[in-house]
């Protein structure tokens, strides 16, 4: 499959998988990242779908672990597990849950869903790759509310000290988090292009759900020949590709009604 | 590793104490484990770590004063299948970084060790801000997670050696400061999840201690024998697992007290888990005293002075025992 039908069809399965679940999902989230998401896994990422065979290769870490259900659905996608283990989505005991949990054989790097934590894992792995004279690459995926947490800031020192030139972050711009407008919570006058610069890193500025900008900044990444690590800032919409819920905090974690799914599930 | 423990070798490493003890035993752990990283959060001198810097240097990260991240860092080496140690001082690893602990160590069982240098008093005149007061408490709430607690500078080398082969998600708990008194003389057997005996007169009173507290609990045994009262001292270097079929087994002799003691709080270490296996075994009838540190923020001042003042000292934990058989004989 194509990317750009990857994406269409991963979009699709969230909503569905979604609402077929019963439960309530992050779809804002789940949906601002998935352009970056889809690109990564159909183009980049070199790992085998069972990541327990061998620790030599790239790894993927969702570090705004809430945004689980758009990485579970690229991963049935990639076939990384099949239909039925999906059908389990928020189902009594299963392991597909609104955070992930470790599962190397269904290809989930790590537990998520205490914010911060992911970049901080993603700096020691990427370390421990270097370390161990290997060119495996390490991608990351941070929310703009993310950033509010203090770990963030220790992990971008320790990136940029250790010149951690094999860790890619995708930050998710997206403007929101669970109060509302990230504006409203904490505004740090999007000075994350400052921020990170400052700090040492490699800056690509891009659109985050243009799969063309996402393509070509991930390919400037794998050819960088200084020592930084790099972060592509992202500019997302919340909700992207679901009209009603673009922009609408209302769907940072909701469920989506039976009447509601017949409207929109022709996307 | 290589390394040996005779009378000569335990006076050196008694003399240098705890922390410079570690350094050395992780020293000669990176001399044999090609795997073997040390990490610290800018408390790499304080770690003893200054001999391994200069001949490993690649065998030690400094992740800065950044405790959160450096639990995340040491659980990104492990899954690239390195042996890690990472040290700080106890309350930094046990509040500071506790939920990035929680996640990686105990939750997603990552094989990192941590140590919690200087733990309890060690730290003197620091203050409570730098005491590690609640550390088993917190690490015995975190599932799969093993807490090794040694109780001399020679038993430092062995739980290294041990947690080495082990490699499982554990905190070391550092307990004493410099001339940290002598308990093991010669080689011995450890065992995880096993009690070691030090000391056996007779079993009047059972005496659990763990870290700094099992020289303490020798003498006082020693002084109580004097006096008529016989004495058990059991070492619990490793406070999980617990080892609790020996203790069942010797609470069906029927002493007429069991003790704890810990450089800890006197709520949620050692003796709270004591009295939590005693509920288990319905055992409850069984008086027990625990020794421990009183639940408030402590003074300050020099190491032996605060365990005199607290009442830690082998004198203190005489008196306590005998008192408490006066009352409950």
């Amino acid at each position: 499959m194509n990317t750009s039908n990857l994406i269409k069809k991963a979009r699709k399965d969230i909503i569905k998988f979604g609402f077929e679940s019963g439960g309530s999902s992050h779809y804002g989230g789940a949906l601002s990242m998935l352009d970056f998401l889809c690109v990564l896994y159909n183009e980049f990422l070199i790992q085998p779908k069972d990541l327990s065979k061998t620790s030599n290769r790239d790894y993927f870490i969702l570090s705004k672990g809430h945004s689980a259900l758009g990485l579970y659905s690229v991963l049935f996608n990639k076939n990384y597990f099949d239909e039925d283990y999906f059908k389990t989505y928020l189902q009594n005991e299963t392991d597909l849950i609104a955070h992930p949990i470790q599962n190397l054989k269904k290809g989930i790097e790590s537990s998520n869903g205490s914010l911060g934590q992911g970049i901080s894992m993603s700096t020691g792995i990427a370390h421990a790759l270097l370390n161990k004279g290997l060119d495996n690459k390490v991608y990351c995926v941070v929310g703009d509310g993310e950033c509010n947490e203090g770990i963030v800031y220790e992990a971008l020192n320790y990136a940029s000290h250790y010149k951690l030139k094999n860790l890619c972050v995708f930050l998710d711009l997206n403007g929101f988090q669970n109060d509302g407008s990230s504006k409203d919570v904490l505004d740090i006058g999007l000075k994350y292009k400052k921020i990170f610069e400052s700090i040492g890193w490699e800056i690509n500025f891009i659109k985050g759900n243009n799969e063309d900008e996402i393509r070509k900044s991930l390919s400037i990444f794998n050819m960088q020949v200084n020592e930084k690590p790099f972060v592509i800032i992202g500019e997302t919409t919340k909700g992207c590709g679901v009209d009603v819920m673009e922009n609408n905090n209302e769907w940072h974690h909701n469920k989506i009604s039976k009447s509601f799914y017949e409207q929109i599930k022709s996307l | 590793m290589n390394y040996e423990i005779s009378k000569r070798q335990a006076k050196l490493w008694s003399r240098i104490g705890a922390r410079a003890s570690f350094g050395q035993a992780i020293l000669e752990l990176a001399n044999t484990d090609d795997n073997m990283i040390a990490i610290s959060a800018d408390l790499g001198r304080s770690s003893g770590f200054g001999t391994l810097v200069a001949k490993h240097p690649n065998k030690f990260i400094n992740a800065g004063i950044a405790e959160q991240n450096m639990i995340g860092v040491s659980a990104g080496f492990s899954k690239l299948g390195y042996n890690v140690y990472a040290t700080s001082f106890a309350p930094f690893l046990s509040y500071r970084a506790s939920e990035m602990i929680r996640m990686n160590l105990s939750y997603m069982k990552l094989p990192v060790n941590i140590v919690g240098l200087a733990s309890g008093l060690a730290l003197g005149f620091l203050g409570n801000s730098h005491f590690g007061l609640e550390d088993i408490s917190i690490f015995r709430t975190f599932p799969d997670i093993n807490i090794f607690s040694p109780a001399d500078c020679s038993e430092i080398f062995k739980i290294v050696e041990l947690t080495s082969k082990l490699r499982e998600p554990s905190y070391i708990r550092l307990t004493g400061g410099v001339n940290f008194p002598i308990v093991y003389e010669e080689d011995y057997d450890i065992k995880l999840g096993k009690f070691n005996s030090v000391f056996s007169s007779g079993d009047d009173v059972h005496i659990y201690a763990t870290g700094s507290m099992v020289y303490h609990c020798k003498e006082a045994a020693k002084l109580l024998a004097d006096v008529g009262i016989n004495c058990k001292v059991f070492n619990v270097h490793t406070i999980r697992p617990f080892d609790s079929n020996s203790f069942s087994q010797n609470c069906s002799k029927s002493p007429k007290l069991v003790v704890t003691a810990e450089e800890h709080f006197i709520s949620g270490g050692l003796g709270s888990l004591v009295l939590e296996e005693l509920h288990k075994l319905k055992r409850l009838n069984l008086s027990l005293l625990k020794i421990g540190l009183p639940n408030k923020y402590l003074q300050s001042g020099e190491y032996e002075f605060l365990l005199k003042k607290y009442e830690l000292d082998s004198m203190s934990i005489f008196n306590s025992i005998k008192n408490e058989l006066n009352i409950s004989v």
